[in-house]
C-alpha cells in the first residue's frame, strides 16, 4: 500500500461519486470511493493519509455525524464537505466540528480541485501558524462596521434579502458589502469566510 | 196472492170448511172405520126387505165415502197451507228484499226485508208508488228498468239509488223478471232489490286508492310501468308516458317492443327476460334517443308473482340519471381542478427537494464533462475511457429528464383516467418523488407492500397524490421527534376479498381525538403556510374511487392514515 496522500470520496449518490472519482483520476489524484459513512468507517484504517470529500446529507450516518465520530476516535483527517445550495447552518456546524472547507453544489470543479490539492499537500500539517493568524486578524481589521454586520448575518445563514430587511438597506447594497468583505478577506466563497471567522475567534457562530 | 197476503197479515175470518175439518178431526179414525165395516156387512147380506131400506143404506154408504174423500181433501189443503205459510215466511224473512211493481211503478207487494230497507210499515208501502223512495237522479233509470222488464222475458239488471224515510241513501241493484199472464195482459215486475251500498263504497274506496296511487306515481320522478307476461303495458305513470312522449293510449295495452322501439328494446330485453324468469335485476345503461343525444338510465325490474308463484308480470322502475351524471361530471371536474391546484402546491413546497433531485444528475454531468475535457487537454484520453464517461453523462441526462418527466406528469392536469393499476407501483412512484424529502428530514422509510395484490381501477396521478400527501404529512408530523425515531411505514394489504388497503403510519406525537375529528374538513390546518385543503382533497379523491380514507392512532402515539380502494368487481360510472 502506497503511503501517498489519497482523496476519500464519501457520497451516497452513485453518479456524483463516480463523477468525482473520474475527475480525480483525470488529474492523477489517487482516489477511493465509499457509498456511505459506515462504509468509510469500516475501511478508513487502511488509509491514514489523505483527505476526505464528504457529502453532508446521506441516509444512515450523515457527513457531520461521521466527522464527529472521527473526532471521537481521535482520527485527524482534513475534511471537505459538499453541501446543497444555501445550507449555511450545516456548513457552520461542519466548520466548527473541524472541517477545513465546504463547497456548495453545484460547484466549480477548478475550485474543488484546488482545494483538494491544497488539502493533500498540507494534509500532514493542518495547524495554522501564528503568522497566518496575524494575517487574518489584520484583514478583519480592515472591515467597516457595516461590512462586519453584513458578515455576521451571512454567518447566521441569512440570505441577502433577509439581511437587507434587517439592516434596512437595499439587497443591492448588501451585495456590494458582501463583495467588499470577500475582497478584503481574500475569500473566494462563503466557506472561506466561515473558516476565517472560525479561525479568528472574533465571531459568534451559531 | 191475496190469500197469502191475508195469511201474512193474520186477518183471516173463520170459515165453515174449517169447522167441518174440526168436526172430522174430533171423530176418531177407528170409529169411522168401524161404522164403515158395519155398513159394508149390512150391504152384503141379501136383503129381501123392501127397497127403501136398501136405498137408505146405500145412501148412507155414499155419505161416508164422501166424507172420507172430503177429509182427504181437507188434509191436502192443510198441507198446502202449511207449505204456503213456509214460503210466505221465506219471502218475508229472506235476507234480500223482494218487491213487485205494476207497470206504473206502484208497489204491489214487498217483503219484510224490503219494508225494513225502506224503513216503513208494509201498509205504508203497498199500493204506493216506488218513486217516493227513488233518488230524483235515478227516476228515469227506474222507469226504463220497469219498461224493459215488462217487455221481455229475460232478467233486467240496473242500479239505482234510493232514499229511505230516515233520509239514508242506499245503492240498490234491481234484478227483475216479468210475472203474470200474457193472456190477461197483466204483468208484474218481480224484483230482487240488493243493497250494494257497502259494495259500492268499497268500490269507491278502491277507485279512490287507485286515484291516490296514480297521483303519487304520477308525481314521482321515476318512470314506473307494469308489464304483463306478454310484455304488454298494463300501467304506466305520467313520468313514463311523458318520457316516451306518447299518448297513454299508445302505451297502455301495447307491447314493450312497440312502445320502446327496437333500439331500446334490444338493449333492455336481456334484463326484462331475467325479471320474467323470476329474478329482480338492477342495471345502468345509456339509451340512444336520437343520433346526437343519449340518455342514461338506472333501472330496476321486479317480477310480480301470481298465487301459483308464476311470474305474471314485471314492475319497471326507471330513473333518468342523465342530469345527475352531468352534475357528477361537473363535481368531478371541480375535484380534478382542486386536486391539480393541490399538486402544484405540493410541488411548490417540495421545490428545494426537487431542485436537489435535479442537482445530483446535473452535478454529475458537469463533473463528468469537466473530467473529460481535462483528460483530452492532458492528452491522456483513452477513447474507451471517454466513451465510458460519455455513456455515464448520457445516463445522467436521462436521469434528470426522468425527474422532470415525473414531476411534469404529477403536476399535469388531465381528465379522470381510470386504468387497471398495481397499487404498489403507485406507492413506489410517490416514494420516488418523496425520496429527497425523506433524506433531508432524516426519516427512515419502511415499505411493506404485499405481493400479488389484485389490480385496482384508479387514476394513477390522483392516488399517487394521496399517497404523497399522506406521506409528507407523516414526515412533517415527525419533525419534533428525535431523528433516530423518525420512521415512516407504508404498507399495502388485501383487505377481505373486495378491497385493498394502504396504510401510512408515522411515529410522531399523534393527534388529539378532537383534532382527528376535524382533519378532513376543508381549511382545517396545523401548518403555518397550509391551506388546509390537502386532506379534504385526498378524501374526495378516495371517495371518487369508491374507497374510504380515515385516520387512527397507533399504539405508540403516532397516527395511521389508511385508505381502501375497491377491487374491480364493478365497472365505475361512465368514464369521461
Amino acid at each position: 500500500m502506497k503511503h501517498e496522500p489519497m482523496i476519500h470520496i464519501v457520497d451516497d449518490d452513485d453518479a456524483v461519486r463516480d463523477a468525482l472519482y473520474v475527475l480525480m483520476c483525470s488529474q492523477d489524484i489517487p482516489a477511493q470511493t465509499y457509498s456511505s459513512a459506515e462504509d468509510f468507517l469500516d475501511q478508513h484504517a487502511q488509509f491514514k493519509l489523505g483527505c476526505l470529500l464528504l457529502d453532508v446529507r446521506m441516509p444512515g450516518m450523515n457527513g457531520l455525524q461521521l466527522l464527529k465520530e472521527l473526532n471521537k476516535q481521535n482520527i485527524s483527517i482534513p475534511v471537505i464537505f459538499i453541501t446543497g445550495h444555501g445550507d449555511v447552518t450545516m456548513a457552520v456546524e461542519a466548520m466548527k466540528a473541524g472541517a477545513i472547507d465546504f463547497i456548495e453544489k453545484p460547484f466549480d470543479n477548478e475550485y474543488l480541485l484546488n482545494r483538494v490539492n491544497n488539502c493533500l499537500s498540507e494534509c500532514l500539517n493542518i495547524n495554522h501558524t501564528n503568522e497566518q493568524r496575524q494575517q487574518i486578524e489584520a484583514m478583519i481589521e480592515t472591515l467597516t462596521s457595516r461590512e462586519r454586520q453584513v458578515m455576521e448575518l451571512l454567518l447566521e445563514g441569512k440570505q441577502n434579502k433577509v439581511i437587507a430587511r434587517e439592516l434596512d438597506i437595499s439587497p443591492r447594497t448588501v451585495e456590494l458589502h458582501r463583495a467588499k468583505v470577500m475582497k478584503k478577506l481574500d475569500a473566494h466563497s462563503l466557506s472561506d469566510i466561515i473558516r476565517i471567522a472560525l479561525f479568528s475567534g472574533q465571531f459568534k457562530l451559531s | 196472492m191475496k190469500k197469502l197476503k191475508q195469511a201474512a197479515q193474520g186477518d183471516e175470518a173463520a170459515t165453515p170448511k174449517t169447522e167441518l175439518l174440526a168436526e172430522l178431526k174430533n171423530m176418531s179414525q177407528q170409529e169411522l172405520l168401524q161404522q164403515f165395516r158395519l155398513l159394508q156387512a149390512e150391504i152384503e147380506v141379501p136383503i129381501d126387505v123392501d127397497g127403501d131400506e136398501r136405498l137408505a143404506h146405500e145412501l148412507q154408504v155414499y155419505r161416508i165415502e164422501l166424507e172420507m174423500q172430503n177429509r182427504e181433501l181437507q188434509e191436502a189443503q192443510q198441507e198446502l197451507e202449511l207449505t204456503r205459510d213456509r214460503y210466505a215466511d221465506l219471502y218475508d224473512f229472506a235476507p234480500v228484499s223482494y218487491a213487485s211493481f205494476d207497470a206504473k211503478g206502484i208497489i204491489k207487494n214487498i217483503n219484510l226485508t224490503g219494508a225494513a230497507m225502506l224503513n216503513q210499515p208494509r201498509a205504508n208501502i203497498i199500493d204506493h208508488p216506488f218513486l217516493k223512495w227513488v233518488s230524483t237522479a235515478d227516476v228515469n233509470v227506474f222507469f226504463r228498468h220497469l219498461q224493459k222488464t215488462l217487455q221481455t222475458d229475460s232478467k233486467t239488471v240496473d242500479e239505482i239509488q234510493i232514499k229511505n224515510q230516515q233520509g239514508e241513501f242506499f245503492n240498490v241493484r234491481l234484478e227483475s223478471i216479468r210475472s203474470g199472464s200474457a193472456a190477461a195482459n197483466v204483468f208484474l215486475c218481480q224484483s230482487v232489490m240488493l243493497n250494494v251500498t257497502e259494495q259500492k263504497q268499497a268500490q269507491n274506496e278502491i277507485s279512490l286508492q287507485a286515484r291516490q296511487l296514480k297521483l303519487i306515481t304520477d308525481a314521482l320522478p321515476v318512470m314506473i310501468a307494469y308489464l304483463d307476461a306478454d310484455e304488454q303495458h298494463l300501467f304506466a305513470n305520467k313520468t313514463y308516458i311523458d318520457w316516451f312522449a306518447l299518448s297513454p293510449a299508445k302505451i297502455i295495452g301495447k307491447r314493450a317492443r312497440e312502445v320502446w322501439e327496437e333500439k331500446i328494446y334490444s338493449k333492455v330485453k336481456t334484463y326484462l327476460n331475467i325479471a320474467l324468469l323470476g329474478r329482480s335485476t338492477t342495471f345502468d345503461m345509456d339509451l340512444p334517443v336520437d343520433e346526437a343525444e343519449k340518455k342514461y338510465i338506472s333501472a330496476t325490474i321486479i317480477p310480480d308473482y301470481d298465487v301459483n308463484q308464476q311470474v305474471h308480470g314485471v314492475i319497471l322502475l326507471i330513473g333518468d340519471i342523465t342530469e345527475r351524471l352531468a352534475l357528477e361530471v361537473v363535481d368531478r371536474k371541480r375535484l380534478l381542478d382542486a386536486a391539480h391546484v393541490s399538486r402544484l402546491n405540493t410541488m411548490g413546497e417540495m421545490a428545494s427537494e426537487i431542485a436537489h433531485d435535479l442537482n445530483q444528475p446535473l452535478a454529475a454531468i458537469s463533473i463528468y464533462s469537466d473530467a473529460c475535457r481535462r483528460m483530452i487537454e492532458l492528452k491522456k484520453a483513452e477513447p474507451e475511457a471517454i466513451l465510458q464517461i460519455l455513456t455515464d453523462i448520457s445516463a445522467q441526462a436521462e436521469r434528470a429528464s426522468d425527474v422532470m418527466r415525473r414531476i411534469r406528469a404529477f403536476v399535469s392536469k388531465k381528465e379522470l383516467l381510470l386504468v387497471k393499476t398495481s397499487i404498489n407501483e403507485v406507492i413506489e412512484e410517490a416514494m420516488y418523488l418523496l425520496n429527497v424529502e425523506l433524506r433531508s428530514h432524516d426519516v427512515k422509510l419502511i415499505l411493506s407492500l404485499a405481493d400479488n395484490l389484485p389490480l385496482v381501477l384508479v387514476d394513477r396521478i390522483l392516488i399517487e397524490q394521496v399517497v404523497l400527501n399522506l406521506a409528507r404529512n407523516a414526515i412533517e408530523a415527525m419533525e419534533t421527534i428525535d431523528i433516530a425515531q423518525r420512521l415512516l411505514k407504508i404498507y399495502s394489504i388485501a383487505e377481505g376479498s373486495n378491497e385493498i388497503e394502504v396504510c401510512i403510519e408515522d411515529a410522531g406525537p399523534g393527534m388529539s381525538s378532537d383534532e382527528m375529528s376535524h382533519i378532513f374538513e376543508p381549511f382545517h390546518t396545523s401548518k403555518k403556510n397550509g391551506m388546509g385543503m390537502g386532506l379534504a382533497i385526498c378524501h374526495s379523491i378516495i371517495d371518487t374511487h369508491h374507497g374510504r380514507l380515515w385516520a387512527t392512532s397507533n399504539d405508540h402515539g403516532g397516527t395511521i392514515f389508511s385508505f381502501t380502494l375497491p377491487l374491480m368487481a364493478e365497472e365505475p360510472d361512465h368514464e369521461a
